[in-house]
């Protein structure tokens, strides 16, 4: 009896003790990645550059966290990364990554899918941060420590968010850019961050987007741009519209304060032409009417200031449309994918001539507005 | 030993009890004369262990005024006397000495007649006892304040007022070679199976051992499987909670010089259901004994879970957590693992401390477990922050559940290991093997983990939660005869 | 211990077996987002062959298959059959643990090596094994509403990450990757359950098999897709055929809140329950058929020496994840079809011969 416990203790002890604790790292022992910049500084090497946070402890009682700048170059985006521990001493921990930064000649030059291939195939690293594309150096955008105490990585989200409240910009999480990639009817759209838009005391106002054409960067396009591009993408967040209203002898600027939008797009396929519909809704309410003798209780106003807006958003959104088919020749909307799914055999014929079917397609479309109301008071301030 | 008889002669019997009793001065022998010259008595018994006035008044005095010749009497001369002459309640005969040895050790006299090959015993018994108080072990908000005391025929009667039913059945045993410890069985004969029942007789009797000091020597010695860490016989100091686990088919078993009664089976279910969920309303007694299961869970896994998280997935903390755990870990010289079984082992430490001092000093112990485990240790930077919360946690939800103490302390230890090992994979291979082996068990007979699926719905209202009785008219009775389902009548008309 | 179990114990374990280690690697991998049109269909192909397979034990009322075979090929031709079924319950037992090896690998820490998983999973299928049927039936039922919950829960919070034309157009690449998926997700998981022939020989009779082995399936398939539903709405196609380990690349977008982002390792800890139940049967089927080819009465006893050869043979099964895929959806079906499809196919033909010229 004694004999066999013995026997299952000694087994038990060296399994556990022989064969544990691979894989046990200590929390504390490892730096986390916040943000990452990809850049090409030559025909063979990659620039990576990392915002890592510490955790150090300080004699007296707490600890504390500072990010540190790191630079590696290497042949491909991982060896630059493994180089990392040679300088370091430990593994990155990437798991907590909230940007990346992709500088611009890297998006012109290479597809981008091939640069993120390391960031989507691994497990440890999330695929939540978001790409950005810079709009030089991506490196130069840590270059320094503005806000002492806050990571740059943190300022550039919430740079993002402000933004994207805004309607200026349509932020990408790494798992969408891929999903979008591998897509054959639709194209990316990423934002475009400069350094001073970080840096400067004032925020900046206007915010680029980088075009894609086959995971390749073309173009750029500016706010309103953006703004009708997340419209027609049925991701429309909010914002202002500001017009000018003139009726009778009354001139005013009012404020719409758009709830939210609709757009639904149809694809049509008729005599060898394809026709895209698009149906728009939108949701506004009167924020600010700075004329206050304007009186847009009387139905004929409203429905002159609702026609007015609807013009203008088709306005924007055709301007927008013939950008992106005349100039860049790249469809962003996903117009491809669209007819995939109606006309999966008539996709089947047209996919690789796509490119020049795309610049010919009509698109119809149709806006509505609905005016849903005027804040507190229906009335003017007299 | 051979049996021992009472002999005839008088001056015999006396010999041969002061031989057992030997060098027992607490033995007294009371010689009587009657007035009839021709009989001769002797009284023997424990002195301390008598209540003097009844052996004044009922024995001595009547036995003392015999005035009937031995001619005039015309049955046997021992007939007569405990017919005609003892005024006790109770008295029997016997021939046995092993038997009047054993009776004189428990209060009762013996009476030796010159000339009858029978001794009488009369029950003059008074041996003091403790008061019924409420037991300390298991306190109630609300409910009796009444507990088991060490005296088995005070267990008896409280048991008896509770079920007054004559299907309740008492059934004596006496157990243990030198300490004769008189034990009793009891069980509602309708509603208990036989087969259980006579499965506890035939276990208690195959007992072989010299003493049983406290009912846990038997409970230990009837289990199923008696290196098992979960408990298979229930035990109890209240005389409601045995009541009702009566009702439900179980045998109770009830131990002289215990105040702990046994009932048995014991089904794991039973860890999580106390007496109080019946005294309270049901929605507050279903959060309860969810709550006790989840501290159970919690009790054995939050450590493990701890250190599978942090130190192997630690993808699963948000960026801000994880950044505060590893602030707090800045600086500590130990790894997590270690760190854990020290402050475990501290807890535990200050918790048998606890128990072992006297009430005087036990003030002190909660001050430096404060102090030491709290500040201290933190401050010091010998174990960090959330360490201590991770302690605290797993400490106190282990107290909700007082039985099962002894079995979290050997289960954590298990997964913190697997843990250390594989991560929370370690962890989940381990809950299988304790889920397989809590299956596994039986408690005499019956599955362990009876009840405790939520597939069969009617075993699920009385055990995960608690349905209140108007609608509870399918009492689960696996344990009873032909698992008769009970119904009451009292639901609310109109529903 | 008798080795009865109940209906609903049977029942449940029908379930979490067919679950068993597919809700890591989905079925139907190569009809990318059409998987969920060919789970559909493998179920509606195995009717008849759940048909059969209750059949052949009507037959034969309180014997399991390998007594079967022996009955109705004779003492040398009933050896080979049971030789090579045995052989194939042992391949499987080696892919499983490959199975969980990986996912270990994959999914946890990586340093540590996979014979260590394999290992544990051994020995707990061990425990299984000595426990037998009986208990693995009450074990199934305590954690299968547990299972359940916790692996059903998340997916509602993933709704609004879903979107329809993921899975649109439906076969757009034609019947062929459908029909192909279909014959994968028949070899894997659904056919798997004649092992049930082997294990389930004292049910109270051979109707309630039928209905158990039925419903248990369909319960089972049930389950199965509705995660892949789920999965192929949040990741679509492309991602569905090309990630080794499907549902963890869906549960990784879970977001409630701010709270639980990052929950996908705890939801997947089912896997573990799940892959140890399916192990146990298929242990307990391996070392019954080892058993009675070479009329051991203990054959449980061996049983460590059985799993460290699964162990080894589970390691050398495919040497990388690409190959992985490869394998699974190329080799296998072929191969498992055969010995969970045509032989029972032919162990039903000739009982039914024989009972009718037995009956002249």
């Amino acid at each position: 009896m004694c004999k066999k416990a013995l026997s299952a203790f000694l087994i038990i002890i060296n399994l556990v003790v022989m064969t544990g604790c691979w894989g046990y790292k200590e929390i504390n022992e490892l730096p986390i990645v916040i943000g990452a910049a990809i850049d090409k500084i030559s025909k063979d090497e990659y620039l990576i550059t990392v915002e890592v946070l510490k955790t150090s402890e300080i004699p007296g009682g707490t600890a504390e966290s500072k990010t540190t700048i790191l630079q590696m170059t290497g042949k491909t985006v991982f060896e630059a990364i493994r180089k990392f521990i040679v300088k370091n001493g430990r593994f990155l921990y990437w798991a907590n990554m909230k940007v990346i930064i992709i500088g611009k000649k890297v998006a012109e030059d290479e597809e981008v899918a091939s640069v993120l291939d390391l960031f989507f195939r691994d497990v440890e690293i999330r695929s939540e941060g978001r790409v950005i594309i810079a709009e030089d150096k991506a490196a130069d955008i840590f270059k320094e420590n503005m806000k002492k105490g806050e990571a740059i990585s943190m300022q550039i989200l919430d740079t993002m968010d402000n933004a994207k409240k805004l309607s200026k910009i349509y932020p990408l999480k790494m798992h969408e850019v891929i999903d979008l990639v591998s897509l054959r009817g639709k194209n990316l759209v990423l934002p475009i961050l400069s350094p001073k838009d970080i840096y400067k005391e004032t925020p900046s106002l206007s915010f680029k987007s980088a075009v894609f054409k086959k995971n390749k960067m073309i173009g750029t396009i500016i706010d309103e741009e953006v703004r009708s591009y997340r419209l027609l993408l049925n991701e429309e967040d909010g914002g202002l519209r500001i017009e000018d209203v003139v009726f009778g002898d009354e001139n005013s600027k009012v404020t719409y304060e758009i709830e939210g939008s609709k757009t639904k797009i149809r694809p049509l396929y008729k005599d060898g032409k394809f026709i895209m519909e698009i149906d728009i809704t939108t949701d506004a309410i009167i924020a600010e009417v700075m004329n206050y003798k304007l009186d847009f209780i009387r139905k004929d106003v409203r429905d002159y200031m609702k026609e007015q807006l609807e013009n203008t958003i088709r306005d924007n959104c055709n301007e927008f449309l013939s950008k992106v088919q005349k100039d860049f020749d790249s469809d962003v909307l996903g117009f491809g994918e669209l007819v995939k799914n109606k006309y999966p055999k008539v996709w089947k014929e047209n996919e690789n001539n796509w490119d020049n079917i795309f610049p010919n397609i009509t698109t119809i479309i149709n806006v509505k507005v609905n005016l849903k109301g005027s804040a507190l008071y229906s009335k003017i301030i007299e | 030993m051979e049996e021992l008889i009472v002999s005839e002669s008088l001056k015999e019997n006396i010999k041969i009890i002061k031989n057992l009793f030997s060098n027992n001065d607490s033995i007294v022998y009371r010689q009587l004369k009657s007035k009839n010259v021709r009989s001769s008595y002797c009284l023997i018994y424990t002195d301390g262990m008598v209540n003097n006035n009844i052996i004044n008044e009922n024995v001595i005095k009547p036995i003392m005024g015999i005035t009937a010749k031995l001619s005039e009497v015309d049955m046997n001369y021992i007939d007569y006397i405990s017919l005609n002459i003892i005024e006790i309640n109770n008295v029997q005969k016997s021939k046995s000495i092993t038997e009047i040895a054993e009776l004189i050790g428990r209060g009762k006299s013996i009476l030796f007649i010159e000339g009858s090959e029978e001794a009488l015993i009369l029950d003059t018994e008074n041996i003091k006892e403790r008061q019924i108080a409420e037991p300390p072990s298991e306190t109630v908000v609300r409910g009796p304040r009444i507990g088991f005391t060490e005296a088995i025929n005070t267990n008896i009667t409280l048991l008896t007022k509770l079920v007054n039913s004559t299907d309740l059945k008492f059934q004596y045993m006496t157990v243990g070679n030198t300490t004769k410890t008189k034990i009793c069985i009891s069980y509602i004969e309708n509603v208990a199976s036989d087969e259980m029942v006579n499965e506890v007789k035939q276990r208690i009797s195959n007992i072989d051992i010299d003493g049983i000091i406290e009912s846990y020597y038997i409970e230990e010695l009837i289990r199923d499987n008696p290196l098992s860490l979960f408990k298979t016989v229930g035990s109890t100091e209240r005389p409601d909670v045995v009541a009702s686990k009566l009702l439900e088919g179980r045998v109770a078993i009830i131990c002289d010089n215990s105040a702990f009664v046994l009932t048995v089976p014991f089904l794991f279910i039973e860890y999580f259901q106390i007496n109080e969920d019946y005294y309270h309303g049901y929605m507050f007694s279903s959060f309860n004994r969810i709550l006790r299961i989840v501290c159970f869970l919690l009790t054995i896994s939050v450590p493990a879970v701890y250190i599978g998280i942090v130190n192997f997935h630690h993808e699963i903390l948000p960026t801000n957590l994880y950044i505060s755990i590893a602030q707090a870990r800045a600086g500590v010289p130990i790894p997590t693992v270690i760190e854990a079984v020290v402050m475990l082992t501290t807890f535990e430490i200050l918790r048998e401390a606890g128990a072992r001092l006297p009430r005087q000093i036990g003030q002190a112990v909660s001050i430096v477990g404060a102090l030491v485990l709290g500040e201290s240790a933190v401050n010091a930077r010998l174990v960090s922050a959330p360490m201590v919360i991770i302690t605290a946690i797993t400490g106190i939800s282990g107290f909700t559940i007082p039985n099962l103490i002894t079995t979290s302390i050997i289960l954590r230890v298990l997964l913190i290991c697997l843990s250390t090992t594989l991560g929370l994979f370690g962890y989940s291979f381990g809950l299988i093997a304790i889920s397989f082996y809590l299956v596994c068990m039986t408690s005499f007979g019956i599955n362990y983990m009876e009840y405790t699926s939520l597939i069969d719905r009617h075993n699920f209202e009385d055990s995960v939660i608690r349905k209140p009785w108007p609608y509870m008219d399918k009492k689960p009775q696996l344990l009873a005869k032909d698992a008769i389902r009970l119904r009451f009548k009292n639901r609310r008309k109109g529903k | 211990m008798n080795n009865k179990i109940t209906d609903k114990q049977a029942l449940v374990i029908v379930i979490l077996f067919t679950i068993g280690t597919s809700i890591a690697n989905t079925p139907g991998r190569i009809a990318k987002e059409n998987a969920w049109i060919s789970i559909i269909l493998a179920f509606i192909i195995f009717i008849p062959i759940a048909l059969m397979y209750s059949r052949i034990l009507e037959k034969f009322p309180g014997k399991n298959a390998f007594q079967i075979c022996d009955i109705v090929f004779g003492k040398f031709f009933g050896k080979v059959f049971n030789i090579i079924f045995t052989f194939h319950f042992f391949v499987t037992v080696a892919a499983l643990l490959r199975n969980l090896g990986d996912f270990i690998y994959g999914v946890g820490p990586p340093e540590t090596p996979m014979e260590v998983n394999m290992i544990f999973l051994g020995l707990l299928g061990i425990l299984g094994l000595y426990g037998g049927i009986n208990i693995l039936g009450r074990w199934s039922i305590i954690t299968f509403p547990i299972i359940l919950f916790i692996l059903l829960i998340p997916f509602p919070f993933l709704i609004p990450q879903m979107k329809i034309d993921r899975v649109l157009p439906v076969m757009y690449n034609g019947m062929s990757p459908v029909i192909k998926g279909a014959l994968s997700t028949l070899s894997f998981p659904i056919t798997q359950s004649f092992v049930f022939l082997m294990v389930f020989e004292n049910i109270r009779d051979a109707k309630s098999f039928k209905k158990i082995l039925l419903r248990g399936v369909f319960i089972g398939t049930l389950i199965l897709l509705v995660v892949v539903s789920y999965t192929l709405l949040i990741i679509g196609g492309e991602n569905y055929l090309n990630s080794y380990l499907t549902t963890f690349v869906t549960l990784r977008r879970l977001t409630i809140g701010k709270l639980f982002e990052r929950v996908e390792i705890i939801i997947l800890q089912t896997f573990v329950y799940t892959i140890f139940l399916k192990f146990s049967i298929m242990l307990i089927a391996t070392m019954k058929g080892i058993g009675h080819i070479f009329n051991l009465k203990n054959y449980k006893a061996i049983s460590p020496i059985i799993i460290f050869l699964a162990a080894n043979i589970g390691y050398i099964l495919f040497s990388n994840s690409m190959e992985g895929i490869e394998f699974i959806i190329n080799v296998w079906p072929p191969y498992a079809l055969t010995f969970q499809v045509v032989l029972p196919f032919i162990l039903w033909i000739i009982s039914e011969l024989k009972t009718k010229f037995s009956l002249r």
